[in-house]
């Protein structure tokens, strides 16, 4: 198996002297400090000849201290190995710029536009750097860096501007207003691009195509987005996304947390995920740390990641096929009925029944209850014994087949080039799972199955979770069976400080791979905390899959991904 | 066909599932871990501030309130805790050095106003001391703080001598070198 070394050494014959600085963390983690020259070449490298076929996302840091700004590459592989390569490129902070990899990774364009608008690093040969969660209002004033002085105060420390109008009303604006940029007292250095509307309009080519709104607040979305249609008949010639309705910035909120106070802000990127979200977020502190979590601790947060799982996919499950509803009957209140019942074990330990809280650097907050092993193990029996009757019944149903087969397919080469992961890359034939690629907690002594299917359409991405949650059943009843007692927590200091350094942590999200990748300078307050979300790589490769389909099918097709909204906005 | 659709919709009338839950005349069995609204235990506050401190939404203030022990805290003042930041994420509660902040089961918070969900220590307080019991301890504790005072002040007079003594001490040995 290609561990990190193999990787560098290859690395560095191919390219001598690029590598400018190198780190091997672990056999699977790869730091390395690159030639911004060579970056584009190295990662062609990487993909061509080493397999780094998965583009996970990118990170930009602001070093002011050395004027600098970072970006990093997050590489991995769809199964060939378990390596994950960082590569970190160094640009002045002056006159920002890094060459673009969306050349060669599809989906490299919505990482780098996040981190355009954010930053202001340019990105050259980029094929269209428009903003994608800033409100328009602030873009050009890159609120991530460190000098950001929060918004809008450019010159006073006043949150929105109040302006009286000539009718005596009190209008309330974002600075810098027009009044002020004539005026010259606040510099105005807004980039100039087309509108997401003007980019749209600017699409339509013949009389018979218009454009279809969807959202931003819809019926059928699982949160606030665009999702424009530009139809000709009853086709989607292609499909706009415009997301950031609720972007609340949970990265920059992180900055000025402590790490302890971070834990309940992690919660809220998406609540159907907030353990899996502690647990990333602890996780990279542990690295950091360079702590070991007491087994016990570990089996208690697999048990309730797993049944975070279960209640997560029922959910998500639900909800998508009544809101498809053609179907005869909805499973939505099936679902809730036995989610309310896996809800209340997780209750029963973290006290909460969405935001959970839950997961501390170096162990857990509770112990188990007593008869919490009962309780769940009933509560699964009911699911498992439900979640079949499901699957029996979805087979048996003609109406569901129609729907649901055939629709919004995606092959696994189109699959792992979108960058989507969790349950719809392993519908496409892809078992790839973070819990067997880069193992954590107790996985590796657990007995499961990764579940995958070849059809790639809807209705096998429904089929995928509704078997994961009987896997999850069966995580769990393993692991009440093994769970062994001792402490919970590991003796960590009061006041959490890591180490200097960077770590990244991934964990399997009920939704796919969630990374969080960490910065941390040695005080109590991180430097930055990338998240990478499952959702925002769905979301992205949801265009692209929708082209062709019948208006009909969007709902099937865009429902079946199980997306969330808040993670993407972050 | 769909006919399994209708049988498994029988199954659940029949076996009568409950679903619907009738809040709030029956509220839900909630488990001891729950995170619900503040309890303080105004008698083993110590006022020491550290559930002020870690609040991620600052939404803790110390407030003056008579009816706690004043021989452990002496500044009188607790935590008030206004509810419409609260986030119940009970990092306040792991805090507290003296577990005298709990959470509760209680989680029906709803109020006309604002202020309404600003809960002061008379509010969340378990453990009150009556008018007669709070005016006897403050008479304690100012006893105490009399007594400490005193103390403190012979202390220092007694270190004032000290160090005058040894200052002449001091000056003796100089006048020796010289
Ligand atoms: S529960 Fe959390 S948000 Fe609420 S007062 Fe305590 S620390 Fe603050
Ligand atoms: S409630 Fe606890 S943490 Fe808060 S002031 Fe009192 S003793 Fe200190």
């Amino acid at each position: 198996m290609t561990t990190a070394n193999d990787v560098l050494s290859a690395l560095q014959s191919a390219f001598p002297g690029a590598i400018q600085e190198f780190r091997v963390e672990a056999d699977n983690r790869l730091w390395a400090t690159v030639d911004p020259n060579k970056i584009v070449e190295i990662c062609e490298f990487l993909r061509d000849e080493q397999d780094f076929d998965h583009y996970s996302g990118a990170a930009g840091v602001d070093k002011i201290d050395e004027a600098l700004f970072e970006v990093t590459e997050i590489l991995a592989s769809h199964g060939a190995h378990p390596v994950v390569a960082l590569l970190k490129v160094k640009t002045p902070r002056d006159a920002p710029s890094v060459k673009s990899l969306t050349d060669l990774f599809w989906n490299a364009n919505w990482y780098e536009r996040e981190i355009w608008e954010m930053f202001g690093i340019n990105f050259e040969d980029h094929p269209g750097l428009y903003p994608l969660l800033l409100v328009d209002e602030l873009v050009g004033s890159w609120p991530w860096r460190k000098d950001f002085k929060g918004y809008p105060d450019y010159n006073t420390n006043e949150r929105v501007l109040e302006i009286i109008n000539p009718d005596g009303y009190a209008e309330y604006k974002i600075s810098p207003t027009e009044a002020e940029i004539e005026a010259g007292t606040v510099p105005e250095t807004r980039p100039e691009y087309p509108t997401f509307r003007e980019r749209e309009i600017m699409e339509l080519e013949t009389e018979s195509e218009m454009i279809l709104h969807l959202g931003p607040q819809h019926a059928i979305v699982p949160g606030p987005f665009m999702l424009d249609l530009k139809v000709d008949g009853e086709r989607v010639k292609k499909a706009y996304l415009d997301v950031g309705y609720i972007h609340k910035g949970i990265e920059k909120i992180l900055e000025n947390r402590t790490y302890i106070q971070g834990i309940p802000i992690t919660d809220r990127m998406c609540y159907l995920a907030a353990l899996s979200n502690n647990e990333a977020f602890c996780g990279a502190i542990e690295r950091l740390m360079e702590i070991e979590v007491p087994e016990r601790a570990q089996y208690i947060r697999v048990i309730l990641e797993e049944l975070s799982r279960i209640q997560s996919h029922l959910l998500g499950t639900g909800e998508f096929l009544s809101l498809i509803g053609g179907v005869t009957y909805s499973p939505f209140q099936w679902m809730i009925i036995d989610r309310e019942e896996t809800v209340s074990c997780i209750e029963s330990v973290t006290g909460a029944r969405i935001t959970h809280s839950f997961i501390r650097p170096g162990g857990v907050r509770n112990d188990l209850p007593d008869g919490f092993a009962e309780m769940t193990r009933s509560a699964l029996k009911t699911v498992v014994d439900k979640t079949n009757e499901y699957k029996e019944l979805f087979l048996s149903d003609s109406m569901y087949e129609m729907r649901m087969a055939g629709i919004g397919v995606l092959s696994p080469e189109e699959a792992r080039r979108l960058g989507v992961s969790g349950p719809p890359l392993r519908a496409s034939d892809t078992p790839y799972d973070m819990r067997r690629e880069d193992p954590i907690l107790v996985y590796p002594d657990l007995d499961f199955d990764v579940i995958s299917r070849k059809e790639g359409d809807s209705k096998a991405r429904v089929e995928v979770r509704l078997d994961e949650i009987i896997e999850s059943c069966h995580i769990v009843e393993q692991c009440l069976d093994q769970i062994p007692g001792g402490p919970i927590q590991e003796k960590v200091p009061k006041k959490i400080k890591p180490n200097p350094g960077e770590a990244y942590y991934r964990v399997e999200d009920p939704r796919g791979e969630m990374g969080i990748f960490l910065v941390s300078d040695g005080t109590d307050k991180p430097v930055k905390v990338k998240v990478r979300g499952p959702v925002f790589a769905y979301f992205q490769a949801l265009p692209p899959l929708l082209e062709g389909a019948y208006v009909a099918d969007v709902v099937a097709i865009a429902g079946s991904m199980d997306a969330c909204t808040s993670e993407v906005d972050r | 066909m769909v006919v399994k659709n209708f049988q498994l919709t029988l199954k659940h009338a029949i076996h009568g599932i409950e679903v619907t839950r009738l809040y709030p005349e029956v509220l839900m069995d909630l488990p001891a871990a729950e995170r619900g609204i503040h309890q303080l235990d105004v008698r083993t506050c110590i006022g020491c501030g550290a559930c002020v401190r870690i609040c991620p939404n600052d939404c803790i203030e110390m407030v003056t309130y008579k009816y706690g022990n004043p021989l452990k805290n002496k500044k009188m003042k607790f935590p008030q805790i206004d509810y419409g930041r609260c986030m119940f994420c009970g990092l306040c509660v792991d805090d507290c050095p003296t577990e005298c902040l709990t959470m509760t089961k209680d989680f029906q918070i709803a109020g006309w106003n604002r202020d309404d969900i600003i809960l002061g220590p008379d509010d969340i307080a378990v453990g009150k001391y009556s008018d007669e019991e709070a005016a006897k301890l403050a008479e304690e504790a100012r006893i105490a703080a009399e007594e400490k005072k005193k103390k403190k002040a012979a202390a220092a007079k007694a270190k004032k001598a000290k160090a005058e003594a040894a200052k002449k001490g001091d000056e003796g040995s100089g006048e020796k070198k010289e």
